[in-house]
């Protein structure tokens, strides 16, 4: 009988730390999580008259929040910045704006979270979202972009400015196969008053490239990385290409020099295709729509117990309950011998263990 | 506590706590995962882990061998004898593939863009488990054989039965080693229980990785030694030679986190006798030494990047292995550390775990101040093992919780000795059962508000 309550007595407290162990798990989780570890690129500052964005569906109902990763790109200061919500794309109505003034700590990204008025029947659809500076000082934040590709070259920022209205070249040997975008760091770049250009030649005396790419964003790039994206060239993985970036006049791209103190530029490289399933669309600046990359961002929704409960058992295939019940009779079993049983206090010991049998060399043997 | 019924209570307990991580644990969310599978694969297809062909780096990029596949395939090449440039690329596809369907690249935070990669230098640049000693691929390459396995998922799941079964054989070797050590059954058991329920040696009742041989391979070698060292003087047979010999030679051929054990292993064979047969002395000694240099000589082969190259390397190595970061991420991944290690349990936990491991530290050393029913010599071993791991970890000068596990069982042992120290002897049994209540609630909160929420709740896109 005593056995029979102490195997009870174990398993309630297994349930129970089962059940307070799970207490709080329906708390919120992000329902979109854009990852890029390390961060690899950033925007630049952000401007109003093409405040950068993003388009993406809903899976959850409740929408609630969107957090954008800032960086500082300029001195410090802590300006407002306005997020507004809409539906399905740049031009659809204005659901929501927020304006914040979000946290700077300068050399270090921080996310600015909107909280809004939840949106109740947001599963399903389609929204998009974009920050606009409020005020001046605000400019000077930049968020991150995730650029659709396996990172090869990836050179850091450089340190000085090149020249302005030059042909800029270099060469890259490319990592993998599928090269598909170069991003060089610039100052400014305002395609509106020259465009800016890249070639790419698989052989430096070809007079033809093989790939050319324009800059034809309406607007600023300001301290951002300037990306010039192609139609993939499959067969690029361990050659070598040569490039050559024509900057308009007022463009100046930042590098850094090379060994004999030749000013070069700096660049990433992008490799790979698209995914072909994604609840994501693309980033958008302006009303431009850019769909081989994404800001960094999370969007969150009020996440009721059933909803995760429900992904819990979608996620785990169904070996979710087997798991709980598997784990309570493992706990009570080690409850019952450990905590529950009905030994007296003082242990017991084995006197035929297989101990130190030479009881002379054996002194380090303790006493009771 | 009746012994036999105790420890197969025990063993149950543990064969359920293994499934559950069998259950929950997602394919490739075990560290490295595809890169192991990968090597077991091609033993499994009949190549044998030699005869490859050497490649070659070159100032002029049209000389170099990476003009003809990715460094991650040149490195199989170079390893594995007799696989054609598309078998080799055909596996790494599959793989990468079964890793897209089963979510991987939305459950590892670094894990870069997918579209379009084939090979896995897009998924980590420059890595392979091919220069791994082959015991471990060996075995997991019969499993493949023997289940009919068909497709890197199918594959995957069959060997983890691997780790399972080495979990389980962890806490024999450590209720082995623990009745070495103490004559308190009690203490034995809560061994064996400290040994099956930290939560990330848990873990590796589903992974597939040589960790999980490595470790047994280590705790054998603990209790061979553990066990010369408690029989009477002078009994030094040639069967324990050659037993240990044997596992020595298995170490070799699982890990290079094996070391550490083999020298304690070593050192309490030649130590044990010392007082007696002076000759057998020197004979294991001098087999001690030779294999310990073939051994080394043999990962040397292997291109092992767990071996210093020179002084200057090896100097570096043991400065970043000393520095606290190092130290943290040691602890880190000890303690629990999720989805490739890319996530962490709270802090808070992590804090409060490092203050309850002190005191059990604390506990352990005052017992060899004042060993009760333990032997002291023995916890000397053990401290000896878990300090050497350490120290290897260092010179390595790269941190893994599940680089310590090979002396698991020394570490489980002082655990539950120091355990027993803590507190007044009338309630003695009290602390321990509220010590085993913390062990049990850090266990449910790694599993149910960690791996779980970390593996099926945050996704990244």
């Amino acid at each position: 009988m005593k056995s029979t309550i102490a195997w009870g007595y174990s398993a309630l407290i297994a349930a129970l730390i089962l059940g307070v162990s799970v207490i709080g798990l329906q708390r919120s989780r992000p329902m979109i999580d854009v990852r890029t570890i390390p961060l690899i690129t950033h925007h630049g500052g952000i401007n109003p008259q093409s405040p950068p964005g993003e388009i993406f569906e809903c899976s959850q109902a409740g929408l609630r929040r969107i957090d954008v990763l800032l960086t500082l790109v300029g001195q410090t200061l802590r300006g407002n910045v306005t997020m507004t919500l809409r539906a399905n794309s740049p031009g659809g109505v204005v659901l929501r704006e927020v304006t914040m003034k979000p946290p700077v700590s300068p050399g270090v990204p921080n996310w600015a979270s909107f909280e809004f008025e939840p949106i109740l029947d947001s599963a399903g659809r389609a929204f998009h979202f974009s920050i606009a500076p409020a005020d001046e000082a605000a400019t000077k934040l930049s968020p991150w972009v995730r650029y659709h590709g396996q990172v090869g070259r990836n050179d850091p920022w450089g340190d000085r400015f090149l020249e302005a209205g030059a042909t800029h070249k270099g060469d890259l040997i490319s990592a993998h196969a599928d090269l598909r975008a170069l991003a060089f760091p610039v100052e400014s770049m305002f395609p509106a008053l020259g465009r800016a250009t890249l070639s790419i030649f698989d052989d430096p005396d070809a007079s033809a490239p093989i790939r050319t790419s324009t800059l034809e964003l309406p607007d600023e790039t300001h301290l951002g990385w300037a990306f010039f994206a192609f139609e993939p060239i499959a067969e690029s993985r361990w050659k070598r290409y040569y490039f050559e970036l024509n900057a308009p006049e007022h463009c100046r791209l930042i590098g850094t020099q090379d060994a004999s103190m030749r000013p070069i530029p700096v660049l990433k490289s992008f490799h790979g295709r698209e995914l072909e399933r994604s609840q994501l669309r693309g980033m958008t600046r302006g009303s431009l729509k850019l769909p081989d990359r994404d800001l960094v961002f999370r969007a969150w929704c009020e996440d009721p117990s059933s909803a995760v409960l429900s992904r819990l058992k979608e996620r785990t295939g169904g070996a979710l309950w087997l798991a709980a019940l598997l784990w309570v009779a493992a706990t009570t079993i080690c409850l019952r011998v450990f905590v529950f049983s009905q030994d007296t206090d003082e242990a017991e010991t084995e006197d035929s263990g297989p101990q130190r049998e030479d009881t002379q060399t054996a002194v380090t043997l303790g006493e009771d | 506590m009746k012994t036999r019924r105790t420890r197969s209570l025990l063993l149950i307990a543990a064969v359920l706590h293994g499934l559950v991580y069998m259950l929950l644990l997602p394919p490739w969310m075990g560290e490295d995962e595809p890169w192991h599978l990968e090597y077991a694969h091609h033993i499994s297809t009949g190549h044998a882990p030699w005869g490859g062909v050497e490649m070659y780096g070159a100032e002029r990029e049209e000389d170099d061998d990476r003009r003809l596949m990715p460094l991650s395939q040149l490195q199989v090449r170079r390893r594995i004898g007799g696989l054609s440039t598309g078998e080799i690329r055909d596996t790494q596809a599959r793989i990468i593939q079964s890793m897209r369907d089963e979510d991987f690249f939305r459950r590892v935070d670094f894990a870069p863009w997918h579209g379009g990669a084939t090979n896995f230098d897009q998924i980590q640049d420059a890595f392979t488990a091919t220069h791994q000693p082959p015991l471990y691929y060996a075995l997991a390459a019969l499993i493949m054989k023997v289940s009919g396995a068909d497709g890197p998922l199918e594959e995957l799941r069959h060997v983890r039965w691997l780790g399972f079964a080495c979990y389980l054989a962890m806490i024999a070797l450590t209720l082995s080693l623990a009745r070495l050590v103490t004559k308190d059954l009690a203490v034995v058991a809560l061994a064996g229980f400290v040994c099956a329920w930290l939560p990330m040696h848990a873990r590796q009742a589903a992974v597939v990785n040589n960790d999980v041989l490595a470790k047994v391979v280590g705790g054998a070698l603990l209790l061979a030694g553990a066990y010369q060292l408690s029989i009477k003087q002078g009994r030094l047979s040639l069967a324990s030679v050659l037993t240990l010999l044997v596992l020595i030679v298995f170490a070799f051929a699982t890990k290079t986190t094996t070391l550490a054990c083999v020298v304690c292993a070593g050192f309490a064979y030649v130590a044990a006798p010392a007082r007696g047969d002076a000759g057998k002395t020197l004979l294991a000694a001098l087999a001690c030494g030779g294999v310990l240099a073939l051994g080394y000589g043999y990962w040397r082969y292997m291109h092992s990047p767990s071996l210093p190259t020179n002084w200057e390397d090896m100097s570096e190595r043991i400065g970043r292995g000393l520095s606290t970061t190092n130290l943290e991420e040691l602890w880190r991944t000890s303690i629990g550390a999720f989805n490739w290690y890319s996530r962490d349990l709270p802090s808070g936990l992590s804090s409060a775990l490092l203050f309850m491991a002190s005191l059990i530290f604390l506990g352990a050393l005052w017992r060899i101040y004042s060993p009760k029913r333990s032997d002291r010599v023995m916890l000397l071993m053990c401290f000896a093992a878990v300090l050497a791991q350490v120290a290897m970890i260092t010179v390595r000068g790269v941190s893994a919780g599940r680089y310590l596990f090979p002396v698991l069982p020394a570490i489980a042992v002082l655990a539950a000795v120091g355990m027993n120290a803590l507190g007044p002897i009338m309630t003695r049994k009290r602390v321990v059962s509220g010590l085993v209540i913390g062990l049990i609630a850090y266990d449910a909160v790694f599993l149910w508000r960690g791996l779980l929420v970390e593996q099926y709740l945050v996704w990244g896109d």
